[in-house]
């Protein structure tokens, strides 16, 4: 047997680049549907998995999915927004813990997410480098931020200004960074989350500002001296310990935004009740459930997965009538090679073996390529099929 | 070392209906025997006949005192490949192996030759005799004529067989190296105390055999 091998190893690799060649198409032919089928099956649990570790949301009556999507990927700055009202709301019945969050706002191209930090210990999220936050205008990056903007503890980041023509808006922030969280392969790792008052500092809810100077000018269009404030207030744009004192907050705070609420229920009791209860809040709120909101849009999306396998299943027979007829214009191209073989003294059945341990070596390499791609496409691609979902 | 008995074979794709006839041929060990004559006469079917390459229509066909005409196609291809030497005259060699390999093909194709040690360092020595040892690991296609023609030649000896049989052996080679292939040849037939049956249309050859079977005078 180990001459058949070795044989068919010399005529493979004489005849290398068309034995490339078939292992690639052979490969691709397993492995497109495969993967395919793999991708979408990472994309779907990845998907499924953070809803599945997030039982409620709550948040203003409208899409669901906008909503869901946002709570568990922070990927929609202009979701419709909420208020702290509905904290307190939840709150009162005392039937779930709330975990508050408002991702409005990005820093260096990735959401920054104003939370509590019972949000971080909710999803489990331990500091690596550094320490937890723990004032105004800190923040902990997600790993992947951490990695893709190269900082680390005691750097700082700006906030980015929502609108540049916006003179009413809010100012950029400068983030102290005081530490990364632990890479938990979800959507955390690639926000960087602040405190909520932080979160309302950037919306303008909150400042800092120097004492207003009081002065006297002169105003040459009026007659008499007209007592004026100093226009020339000095708002912080970066809080130190320095002017930490000044911060201070205006309005009430139940009205302050939030871009929804998680929910997570003391019992299965507690969430019927919940669920029930918001059912008398439907024109202004709603509260949802993400693993069901998730199932339904994927059951939607991957319905593509069904064209999928038709169009991959015409591609594949065609492929497969494709390389029968090249091996049977190859064996006849070889009809020489046979007689020198049979001239040489081999019998049928050690030519039929050859050609088999050519085929075996054939398949077995476009499987090893094949799982190969599979393997590429299950770690390189459920990210990107992910993403593609949530675009 | 063969003796052929009312021999006849029938070319069955030609038109001409030609049929092979031989009533009797005896050949001994050792001999050195020259087959001439114009192509289509059946020099080359000969060969193929003693080999058992093909099987007789009718008559009898003994080599080294066994009766191939009786033999069935696995037996006449095991006898072939033990017991006789074929060079060709397109020299059937592969052009995906190299030198090495190619001699050592019949031992890995059939299971009658065992691939051993003692081949491999029989195949050195051969190859050294035959002036190719450092072409031994060359792919063919890199190989001269002469270097192919030793490789074929070597091929067919190095089971040590008791009969040597050559079509053409020295086609296509100039007249020094024609000379030099036969040298070969004789070299590895005497070396291995082995019988030859060469099929030559090269005249000034046949002096050097020690018998001439001349196929003008078959048809």
């Amino acid at each position: 047997m180990h001459h058949d091998i070795y044989l068919a190893w010399r005529y493979l690799y004489h005849h290398r680049v068309r034995s490339l060649i078939l292992v690639i198409c052979l490969s691709l032919m397993g492995a497109m549907p495969l993967g395919v089928h793999e991708v979408m099956n990472q994309g779907k649990r990845a998907m499924l998995d953070r809803a599945l570790q997030t039982p409620l949301i709550a948040g203003r009556v409208g899409s669901g999915v906008d909503l869901t999507l946002n709570a568990l990927y922070f990927n929609n700055p202009n979701a419709p927004r909420t208020t702290m009202a509905e904290v307190d709301r939840i709150e009162s019945t005392g039937w779930a813990l709330t975990l508050p969050i408002y991702s409005r706002y990005s820093a260096q191209g990735f959401p920054l997410v104003g939370v509590t930090l019972d949000y971080l210990d909710y999803r489990r999220l331990a500091v690596t480098q550094g320490e937890m936050m723990t004032t105004l205008g800190e923040c902990v990056l997600g790993a992947d931020v951490a990695a893709a903007l190269g900082l680390g503890p005691g750097a700082t980041l700006m906030t980015t200004p929502g609108n540049l023509f916006d003179l009413a808006g809010m100012y950029p922030l400068k983030l102290h960074v005081t530490g990364v969280l632990g890479k938990q392969n979800s959507p955390d790792d690639g926000a960087i989350f602040v405190d909520l008052k932080t979160a309302w500092i950037i919306e303008g809810l909150g400042h800092g500002h120097e004492a207003p100077a009081k002065s006297v000018v002169k105003d040459p269009t009026k007659s008499g001296n007209t007592r004026m404030m100093d226009a020339g207030l000095v708002t912080y744009t970066e809080i130190t310990p320095v002017n930490l004192e000044t911060f201070h907050f205006h309005g009430d705070p139940a009205t302050y935004p939030i871009s929804a609420v998680i929910a997570v229920p003391n019992d299965h009791r507690a969430e019927i009740l919940l669920r029930g209860r918001y059912l008398n809040y439907e024109k202004d709120a709603q509260l949802v459930a993400p693993l069901s909101i998730c199932e339904n849009l994927l059951d939607n999306i991957f319905r593509i997965r069904e064209l999928f396998d038709g169009v991959l299943g015409l591609v594949g027979l065609s492929t497969l009538l494709a390389l029968s007829l090249v091996f049977s214009l190859s064996l006849r191209m070889r009809r020489g090679e046979m007689r020198t073989l049979f001239l040489l003294g081999s019998s049928r059945f050690t030519m039929f073996r050859l050609v088999i341990a050519e085929s075996l070596m054939l398949a077995l390499s476009s499987l090893c390529l094949g799982s190969l791609m599979i393997w590429m496409a299950r770690h390189w691609l459920s990210g990107v099929m992910l993403r593609w979902v949530l675009a | 070392m063969i003796r052929i008995e009312n021999l006849a074979f029938r070319y069955p794709a030609r038109d001409s209906g030609f049929t092979l006839r031989i009533a009797d041929f005896q050949m001994r060990t050792g001999e050195r025997l020259a087959v001439i004559g114009p192509s289509g006469t059946g020099k080359t079917t000969l060969l193929r006949l003693i080999a058992g390459i093909v099987p007789p229509d009718r008559g009898a066909i003994w080599v080294d005192g066994r009766a191939v005409h009786e033999m069935n196609d696995t037996a006449r291809r095991n006898f072939r490949i033990t017991r006789l030497g074929f060079v060709f005259q397109d020299l059937q060699l592969l052009d995906y192996l190299n030198m090495a390999d190619n001699i050592l093909h019949p031992y890995r194709i059939n299971p009658a030759l065992r691939l051993s040690k003692t081949v491999r360092q029989r195949l050195e020595r051969l190859a050294e005799e035959l002036g190719i040892r450092d072409k031994l690991t060359k792919p063919v296609t890199s190989l001269s004529q002469g270097e192919r023609q030793r490789a074929a030649i070597c091929r067919a000896v190095l089971p040590s067989p008791a009969l040597i049989l050559a079509v053409e052996p020295t086609a296509s080679l100039d007249p020094e190296n024609k000379q030099k292939i036969l040298d070969v040849l004789f070299r590895a037939v005497e070396s291995h105390n082995a019988s030859l049956i060469t099929v030559t249309h090269d005249h000034d050859l046949i002096a050097r055999f020690d018998r001439v079977l001349d196929f003008s005078t078959f048809r």
